[in-house]
């Protein structure tokens, strides 16, 4: 018997030899994919592009609701003419970077920290880990109340713990000096756990032999993490860092639940002045335009962080390859 | 350029249209008092952009294309 009638060992048998007929494709991959994405974009469709579209629409319109012409005529650029001259507005918008900017990197640095010293133990990992994610799980509004308690200049653990120490009791929520760095406080203290835990399942991910063949060539514990750990973790922390500045500009229940924007406008980010504007005094018409705006710039921000991210890991791959 | 280029550039295009009118309302509108010179201000400007850059991946296309060519001239 000749080689080529003998059936491999490793090949299954043919379809025919079985009896079964064919599969044939009933859907083409096109078709299997945008079907498998439809209920999202459905989804997508409802809750954020109808929405939008009627803002642009009544950023473009008069739209006070106080008055009994309500979502009127079209004034052109007007609401964005008074967005861009609105001080409180640009007041708020400092008044958010200047929380973003801390409270990401507090956060980042803190949560880089704790990811080092988590990957580190060797005793009671899982244990820690689980006790870390306990801010995140909590619902912020909820903590934020527990806080304000904490906060409280009478029966407060904050004042009890710095009386403790002697020294002089604080005002943390009432006081403006302390207002937006008790906001930052317990926005880091609910945030940090989201950053230690990204970034521990990044240096997880990163490959052994490298750190091997520095131990081996032996690097300074400062020169393995500033020219291996932190180079091989950067896409990792980029992607950190663009999630929690988004969620940190959006910052809305912290501050509803600690101050309330005070005292006067001390802590009001954009989203509560926004609220402010639109739901209090019915100006939908200039929230609109305002929130617009604030949504541009949000986009702006991400895209060209994230078009960068994308760059240098093409780099990357193209290197590897 | 692919589609997903134009795509991007057009978005681009958009985000600098927006940016540049926007300026030009915070800035120019109150000396010049008037709304559709800054938008034609702004639309030019990115249409400049995305021409721009149609024709920079255009042409790296064709060189991409020519050295092509030229390593298979160069096999055969």
């Amino acid at each position: 018997m000749s080689s080529e009638s003998l059936p491999l060992a490793d090949s299954p048998p043919p379809v025919a030899a079985l009896g079964a007929a064919p599969k044939r494709r009933v859907l083409s991959d096109t078709v299997y994919s945008v079907l498998l994405i439809t209920p999202a974009m459905i989804l997508i469709l409802i809750f954020a592009l109808i929405p939008l579209a009627y803002a642009i629409n009544v950023s473009f319109r008069f739209a006070d609701l106080t008055s009994p012409r309500g979502v009127a005529e079209f004034v052109g650029l007007e609401n964005y003419h008074f967005a861009l001259r609105d001080t409180f507005f640009w007041s708020s918008v400092l008044r958010t970077l200047n929380f973003a900017v801390f409270a990401v990197a507090i956060e980042m640095v803190l949560g880089v920290a704790i990811a080092f010293l988590l990957h580190d133990i060797k005793w009671l990992k899982g244990l820690a880990r689980s006790l870390i994610i306990l801010p995140l799980a909590a619902s912020p509004f909820a903590v934020g109340l527990i806080w304000r308690y904490m906060y409280h200049p009478e029966f407060g653990v904050f004042n009890y713990l710095i009386s403790r120490i002697g020294l002089p009791e604080q005002n943390w929520l009432g006081n403006s000096d302390l207002a937006m760095a008790s906001v930052i406080a317990f926005d880091v203290w609910q945030w940090t756990p989201f950053v230690a835990l990204i970034a521990l399942a990044g240096l997880q991910s990163l490959p052994k032999e490298p750190f091997e063949a520095a131990q081996l060539d032996g690097a300074s514990r400062w020169r393995v993490l500033r020219t291996l750990t932190f180079p091989m973790l950067r896409p990792v922390l980029t992607l950190v860092l663009v999630l929690r500045t988004i969620d940190a500009v959006r910052l809305y229940d912290a501050v509803v639940s600690l101050t309330g924007g005070g005292p006067g406008t001390t802590t009001e980010v954009v989203t509560f002045y926004l609220y402010r504007l639109g739901l209090r005094f019915f100006r939908l018409d200039q929230a609109s335009a305002m929130s617009l705006l604030f949504l541009y710039a949000t986009v702006v921000f991400t895209g060209l962080v994230l078009r960068r991210f994308m760059r240098e890991m093409g780099e990357r791959t193209r290197a590897k390859n | 350029m692919t589609l997903s280029e134009a795509w991007d550039r057009m978005f681009w295009m958009l985000m600098l249209i927006i940016f540049v009118g926007l300026l030009w309302m915070r800035f120019v509108q109150d000396t010049l008092a008037c709304e559709g010179p800054g938008l034609i201000v702004a639309v030019t400007i990115g249409i400049v952009f995305f021409a721009t850059g149609w024709r920079s991946a255009a042409a790296q296309k064709r060189r991409a294309a020519a050295e092509a060519a030229a390593a298979r001239e160069r096999e055969a």
